[in-house]
């Protein structure tokens, strides 16, 4: 019997394609296996350094006798994973015994060459672990990553220097997430806020500066945070202030209250709903703080957080103008009104519950929703 | 009759939290550890714990409502409290709902204890 030419052909491709998936499905057996069997070894070592480590610390063990369990053939990588949650609690002569044992191992010179030499994912995460040493030799390095179009190297950059609380950096750091990653004020507020309280000093001096030059906010007025990264040379300076507000007002740090009610003097309609966001992270309002102007604002963020300021200043005053916002086309500032006129205890309670009452639609809706939940504020 | 008070180290991290136990046993304490807020409010209610370490950011339940569970059954239990520094809410919110003392990440260890000897000794 003769075949087919054509036919030995399709055959020959059939096994050929066979084989090629059988070694392809191989190969991510044994990658995994590969893997599963690191994994393994990393967790076996992980137990053996942690008792060793814990020693260590203690003062049971010399550096001369913890190294050589923590030298031998072991990858840096293990190293930074098993080091890092130590590196980030400790503090003082922990930290620094911790640091100590890092720097004979080579994790910190391996990193430090990491960080100028190595490809961009290299380089993030050894921004990241060298900031969690706080190490300040290859600051300068870490700096010119805030340069960088990756957004995530300029994250990672960031996080280490604000991690490793080099106040001095903080400035660039900030301009950095503001213009080089898709961050929103939220986002780089928790980054820059890893700096410690210790930074509202500076942003208090920072924001008086602004104050002596209003011009500066003037000419920034409504520009918002660039869609695109690099889209700017520098950033607007009312992104700039709006940031460095919130962090005033994630710190609590009541000592900026008259120089934030200075601010609200030139601040555009942004500035002003995260200083009045501030008033209301901070429980306090500044001693001649007028929330009237802010409560009969143009745009529905103000008179929201101005509303929840009225909790805080408890002025009674304010009343009638709380009762008209219960009107307000915009619910959240319905709901804050309601909220702020409950906090005024009896008076507050009997306006909220006869406007309820009396009226129908929104106003009864906001009032009765507030008045069953028996919120308190 | 053993006389060494007994701790609750509440924290997710189970290196720190095995950490803070080595040196708390070292300083002549009896520890259990909790990786959640579940397990260390069940802890305080069938265990006769003398003082609590708890951190803010639990799983299951947070630190903060652990804190509160506890001040309804167990007001006068000494509780100090541990959080992230960047988390200064969680410092006021403590102190409020009645924790003795609230302790930043990063600490040093010695730091750790002598708060806790404080706090138990101004509730004797």
């Amino acid at each position: 019997m003769v075949i087919d030419p054509y036919l030995w052909i399709l055959i020959i491709f059939v096994l050929a394609c066979t084989a090629v998936v059988l070694l392809f499905l191989l190969a991510i057996v044994i990658l995994r296996y590969l893997s599963y069997t690191n994994e393994e070894r990393f967790r076996h070592l992980d137990s053996e350094w942690e008792n060793i480590f814990l020693k260590y610390i203690a003062g049971e063990l010399t550096m001369e006798e913890t190294i050589p369990h923590f030298s031998s053939g072991v990858k840096y990588s293990w190293l930074r994973r098993f080091f890092q949650p130590y590196l980030e609690t400790l503090n003082g002569e922990d930290f620094e015994r911790t640091k100590d044992l890092c720097r004979e191992t080579g994790m910190i010179n391996h990193y430090q060459r990491m960080v100028i030499y190595g490809n961009a994912p290299d380089k993030a995460i050894a921004a990241r672990i060298l900031g969690s040493l706080r190490c300040r030799m290859s600051i300068s390095e870490r700096i010119i990553l805030l340069e960088s179009r990756n957004p995530i190297i300029v994250q990672a950059a960031a996080q280490g220097l604000a991690v490793s609380g080099e106040l001095e950096t903080f400035s660039r750091v900030a301009k950095a997430l503001l213009n080089n990653t898709f961050f929103t004020y939220e986002g780089s507020t928790e980054i820059l806020a890893a700096y410690g309280r210790e930074i509202c000093k500076p942003i208090t001096e920072m924001l008086e500066e602004v104050l002596q030059k209003p011009a500066l906010l003037e000419n920034s007025q409504g520009e918002k945070k660039p869609k695109k990264t690099h889209q700017r040379n520098k950033i607007p300076v009312g992104v700039y202030v709006s940031t460095m507000v919130d962090l005033l007002g994630h710190y609590r740090y009541s000592e900026a209250l008259p120089l934030l009610n200075d601010l609200l003097e030139i601040a555009d309609e942004e500035i002003t709903v995260h200083i009045l966001k501030a008033f209301v992270r901070i429980g306090e309002v500044p001693k001649n703080f007028g929330v009237t102007p802010f409560l009969n604002h143009r745009y529905w963020v103000v008179r929201n957080f101005a509303a929840q300021t009225c909790r805080i200043s408890k002025d009674p005053e304010v009343i009638p103008m709380l009762e008209k916002l219960l009107e307000d086309r915009n619910w959240w500032v319905r709901y804050h009104s309601a909220l702020s006129l409950l906090s005024f205890g009896r008076e507050g309670y009997e306006v909220l519950e006869r406007r309820t009452a009396a009226s129908s639609g929104t106003v009864s809706d906001i009032g009765s929703y507030i008045l069953e939940r028996g919120v308190k504020t | 009759m053993n006389d060494r008070k007994i701790i609750l180290v509440a924290e997710e991290n189970r290196k720190i939290n095995r950490l803070v136990s080595y040196f708390l046993l070292k300083a002549g304490f009896d520890v259990i550890n909790a990786y959640d807020g579940r397990a260390a409010l069940k802890a305080v209610e069938e265990k006769a714990v003398d003082a609590a370490i708890i951190e803010t950011m639990l799983p299951f339940l947070d630190g903060l409502q652990v804190l509160w569970q506890i001040r309804q059954s167990n007001p006068y239990l000494p509780v100090l409290m541990t959080s992230l520094k960047i988390r200064e809410a969680d410092r006021q919110q403590s102190l409020e709902l009645g924790a003795n003392d609230f302790i930043t990440k990063p600490f040093e260890l010695k730091q750790l204890i002598e708060s806790l000897n404080k706090i138990m000794g101004e509730q004797q």
